[in-house]
């Protein structure tokens, strides 16, 4: 709960901080991002906090953990994404997605030995993502400006506050019971997806002369062709 | 004799008027990466990432189906047509170099990649198309790779691609017009000179 708390206030302070860099007006290169000054001052934070703590951490997870484990617990996580995954493909009102969705997330947590292993890819049924911020959209919901949150990194004022959503959906909140656990567990979460970009890292080099611009990007492109699918 | 000849020679140049002429942008796409993916197996160290061999690698098999003027023209943008001859061709060997090292990070994946092409939907244009694929490797979700394809004199040429949604051209053009517009093309053509070198001397480390 106190997490929750605490997500809130950053984007509400993150939006009111924004709205004051409108009102200063930063010059920005893309009408897309409105608040292009502040979201900065935040990517560099996000950066210094990445450099310094969580890159590290996710270089010692792949050096020190086997490949085999890594892969059963990006599989784990992505098995309670199945079960978000289908919940938001049935409000798009999607139903063989949902299906699909519920299936992985059943025969996962079953024969892959509560989703551990991803034996559904095996089977053939695709795996697919969805979340509340793509939900809002399939209603008509606009992206709004772009916005860079703390620690969260790239997002928009939509699919910002569709992540509070997923936050509190998020059934990792239902397997963890003290408080303890949640962020342990969620920290290895964040270290998970963060350890997986590793190998990517020279292309972003390589991408990236205004490592901003190449994120904001990035993150356009990418969530196009994630609401297009 | 000299009829025998011309039978075989007409039926030669017919056969490669009818190859170029049916070869689907698709099969283009599929025998080359097939070709490299072979390549790649049966060289240690082009997945070692040695950058002679993925040089090497890249001029044999990468640059004869890539319209790589156009490429360089649309990243550096409307400023391409102001820019010299010999800025130019400055232009297209430090892109190059810049996209090599884009890539040669994950070459080491290509061993054990599959690429799916996927069929071609509804309608489309005879000059200009995109070819959708999904590359899979064990242990990580597929990754969509598309090209832009155009079709020129020497059959289908690539002209743009896209990894996860990200178009790559489109990537560059609007870091580089801000660099253009600030510092000129020769601005441009050292920063990623710059960019390179700083690239190279991490891959070598």
């Amino acid at each position: 709960m106190k997490t929750h708390c605490l997500v809130t206030i950053i984007l509400f302070s993150l939006l009111v901080s924004g709205c004051a860099g409108l009102l200063r007006h930063e010059g920005s290169s893309d009408p897309r991002d409105p608040w292009e000054g502040t979201n900065r001052a935040i990517f560099n934070f996000n950066e210094s906090v990445d450099k310094t703590i969580l890159k590290p951490l996710a270089q010692g997870y792949e050096k020190n953990v086997p490949q085999k484990m890594r892969m059963h617990i990006t599989n784990f996580f992505s098995n309670l994404s199945d079960l978000m995954t289908a919940i938001q493909h049935a409000l798009q009102l999607d139903f063989r997605s949902s299906t699909e969705s519920a299936t992985r997330f059943l025969v996962n947590s079953t024969v892959g030995i509560l989703g551990f292993n991803d034996v559904a890819s095996k089977f053939g049924v695709a795996k697919t993502d969805e979340d509340t911020g793509q939900t809002l959209g399939r209603y008509g919901v606009s992206t709004g400006p772009y916005v860079v949150l703390p620690l969260f990194g790239p997002s928009s004022v939509r699919d910002g506050l569709g992540g509070i959503v997923d936050l509190f959906a998020n059934p990792l909140n239902d397997i963890a019971r003290d408080t303890e656990t949640k962020v342990a567990v969620n920290a290895l979460k964040g270290v998970d997806a963060r350890a997986r970009v590793l190998s990517a890292e020279q292309a972003f080099e390589a991408l990236a002369f205004d490592r901003y611009v190449a994120m904001r990007s990035a993150y356009f492109a990418i969530r196009e062709a994630q609401i297009e699918d | 004799m000299f009829i025998k000849l011309l039978i075989t020679m007409l039926l030669g140049s017919f056969a490669q008027f009818s190859a170029a002429e049916t070869a689907k942008p698709e099969d283009v796409i599929s025998s080359i990466t097939l070709e490299i993916i072979n390549e790649i197996k049966s060289k240690p160290d082009l997945a070692s990432g040695n950058l002679g061999s993925i040089n090497q690698l890249v001029d044999k098999k990468v640059m004869p189906i890539l319209d790589f003027e156009k490429m360089t023209s649309l990243a550096v943008g409307k400023e391409w047509r102001s820019a010299t001859e010999s800025q130019k061709s400055s232009l297209m060997k430090v892109f190059r170099q810049l996209l090599l090292l884009t890539y040669s990070g994950s070459i080491k994946f290509a061993e054990q990649a599959k690429v799916q092409i996927l069929p071609p939907r509804g309608k489309r244009n005879k000059k200009n198309v995109i070819v959708k694929t999904r590359v899979s490797v064990p242990g990580r979700q597929a990754v969509p790779i598309n090209y832009r394809m155009k079709m020129t004199e020497g059959g289908w040429k690539i002209y743009d691609l896209n990894v996860l949604g990200l178009w790559l051209v489109e990537n560059y053009r609007v870091q580089f017009s801000q660099i253009v517009s600030s510092k000129g093309i020769n601005g441009l053509i050292k920063e990623i000179d710059e960019k390179n070198r700083k690239l190279m001397s991490k891959s070598n480390s």
